[in-house]
């Protein structure tokens, strides 16, 4: 009851309030990009072959020809009514583009956040039991290691030991193996809907694709949340609760989980914010392993001036970052009982 | 406290006896820098010249760490890129600095609506995806080495606004910026003379990490050709031109490259943690 209060009661009003000027000043930013990308979009339109009268109709089709203010209006009444455009290389809705390939780049970093939490926490915890102990150094040294590799190139590492050399890994082709049919489309997730639909070559093929760029992405991000878990149970641990709650008589294992509640909240909001940024940053590790997602979209739309589909891709990453920053903030307060955000 | 000791301001006083980190991460450092200076005058090969009949030589005496698919000497090229790679992280890390250094101090030092605005600003340039920002900026501002280096500025300014904000909001409180204004100094003079100064030993630190940082962001956008072009030495699209190489197993076209960038990544991120870590005085070793 009081949680519900506390969560209903102004703060969550005031924070999804906020994310609305947030919101305006994206879609201008983007506006501003799309006119700034190189190449006429009536010219692209039309073809290498139409005459100038044709190119100026179709400018005047597309509203080109109006004041730039006028232009964005016109862009922002499209996008109340959910309409991006149509990609000029898939001839596709911009919209339909980007909802066929989101859920593939959401399982492939869901899995990979998954999997760097439940290494990550644990190895952070280890790391600051004993300060300049043989754990602490080594999951100082990971934190910084990790952080320097390029993610292309670990993924492309990865491929070259398990499946050129060693063969127990599935080739970088994509999400399936060459000649398997998706599942019936339920999440989008191919794992999800192959259990649900007990299609299980479909189910091992999709997690056999999804190890190699999920541990690629877990190595080489997880550094970060083994770091703030690191640096939050160190900070917790001198706390003088926890040494009062010991003189008390209190176990270990009841001593740990005080401590391990109280330190999880940076490496919590790590875990956010590393979500919100590789939705738009698994561009080359998707790339490298034929991912088929939202980033390698992305990649072919700005290498083909396909700037309806760019400025789609920028705005639904975007959103979906500031929806991800929000949801974080809520879940503070379900983790820490003292944060509470209303004055 | 010793008599040898290094004063560095901003950075607190801290014993000369070297810190093994901080050796190792300013060795990787110089080096790099080094090779950007004379890489590409002791290349045993020329680094951008491809050699018909040469091609994808495995490591030998002749060619260190092997030729790639175009005949191009592998090593020659991975000791000259430093002059393309950490360029282009120096510069775009400098013009940040400059970029954010100012506004965040002025943010910091008069609390008014534009400043609130501008935080706002730099809120939005930070939750945009930003390699398919840079991406995007990149296309629209061309290939050329300067406006990759004027994106990766712009996409890492919010950081030291952000920085030197918190910073100023802390130190505008002492007593010597209140002695300052006291004696009617102006708020440009106390900004620049005073707050500033004193604000950079967390700047400093953060740089290195930032150079790093922005070594990778080039990279990943020549992985994808949105950066730097064949033949210009480079470690990203070295990697990129040997990746079909790598799965048929010819694994020397992208290894060396990518053990030269992460190698220099993690030198200044090593650096740069050292700093951060001699420069707290609640984490220095006693």
């Amino acid at each position: 009851m009081s949680l519900v209060r506390r969560l209903t009661h102004s703060y969550f009003v005031r924070r999804v309030a906020v994310m609305i000027p947030q919101v305006f000043g994206i879609t201008l930013f983007v506006f501003v990009l799309l006119r700034l990308l190189p190449g006429d979009p009536a010219y692209l339109f039309a073809g290498p072959t139409a005459s100038p009268a044709t190119i100026a109709r179709i400018r005047h089709d597309l509203g080109l020809d109006q004041p730039i203010f006028v232009q964005y209006l016109h862009y922002l009444q499209d996008l109340l009514h959910g309409d991006l455009g149509t990609s000029l290389v898939t001839s596709q809705p911009v919209r339909s583009d980007i909802v066929d390939r989101f859920p593939a780049t959401l399982e492939l970093i869901t899995v990979a956040l998954v999997l760097a939490l439940v290494v990550g926490i644990p190895l952070g915890a280890l790391g600051a039991r004993k300060p300049r102990g043989a754990a602490d150094h080594a999951t100082r040294s990971y934190g910084l290691l990790a952080g320097s590799l390029p993610d292309f190139w670990w993924g492309l590492m990865l491929v070259f030991v398990f499946f050129t050399t060693l063969h127990v890994a599935a080739a970088p082709t994509g999400r399936l193996d060459i000649g398997l049919n998706p599942p019936e489309r339920i999440t989008g997730f191919y794992t999800v809907d192959a259990l649900v639909t007990g299609n299980w070559a479909v189910f091992s093929s999709a997690v056999s694709h999804l190890i190699l760029p999920a541990v690629t992405l877990a190595f080489v991000y997880g550094g970060p949340i083994v770091k703030h878990m690191r640096a939050g149970m160190a900070n917790v641990l001198h706390a003088p609760y926890l040494a009062y709650g010991s003189m008390c008589g209190l176990g270990r294992w009841m001593l740990f989980r005080y401590a391990f509640r109280n330190a999880l909240l940076p490496a919590v909001t790590m875990t956010g914010i590393t979500f919100a940024y590789l939705i738009g940053g698994a561009v080359l590790v998707e790339t490298v392993f034929s991912w088929g997602g939202l980033g390698q979209y992305a990649v072919q739309a700005i290498t083909s001036s396909d700037y309806l589909a760019v400025s789609g891709t920028v705005l639904a990453t975007t959103i979906f970052a500031l929806v991800v920053y929000a949801v974080l903030d809520l879940v503070y307060v379900l983790i820490d009982p003292r944060i509470r955000y209303s004055r | 406290m010793s008599t040898l000791s290094l004063r560095l301001r901003g950075l607190g006083t801290f014993p000369a006896r070297t810190d093994r980190s901080l050796l190792a991460g300013g060795m990787i450092a110089g080096i790099a820098t080094l090779l950007a200076i004379v890489g590409p005058l002791i290349a045993p090969y020329s680094p951008t010249e491809a050699v018909g009949g040469d091609q994808l030589l495995p490591p030998s005496a002749a060619h260190v760490m092997g030729t790639d698919s175009v005949g191009m000497d592998v090593f020659s090229r991975v000791i000259s890129a430093p002059r393309t790679d950490l360029t282009i992280a120096l510069a775009s890390t400098v013009l940040a600095i400059l970029i954010g250094t100012p506004l965040g101090a002025i943010a910091g030092y008069y609390r008014s609506r534009w400043s609130g605005l501008l935080m706002r600003i730099s809120d939005l340039v930070q939750s945009f995806p930003v390699f398919i920002l840079a991406m995007a900026a990149v296309i629209v501002a061309g290939h050329e080495v300067t406006s990759i280096i004027y994106v990766i500025a712009l996409v890492n300014a919010p950081i030291y606004i952000r920085l030197v904000r918190a910073e100023v909001l802390s130190l505008r409180e002492r007593t010597y910026v209140e002695a300052a204004v006291a004696l009617g100094e102006s708020g440009r003079t106390v900004i620049f003379r005073h707050l500033v100064p004193n604000a950079y030993g967390p700047i400093l630190s953060n740089a290195s990490v930032t150079v790093g940082m922005s070594m990778l962001l080039t990279a990943g956008l020549s992985f994808i050709g949105a950066g730097v072009r064949v033949p210009t030495p480079e470690w990203g699209s070295m990697i990129a031109i040997g990746a079909p190489n790598v799965v048929t197993g010819q694994w020397w076209t992208s290894v060396f490259p990518g053990v030269a960038l992460s190698l220099t990544v993690f030198g200044f991120a090593l650096l740069g943690d050292t700093l951060a870590r001699l420069s707290d005085p609640t984490q220095r070793d006693t």
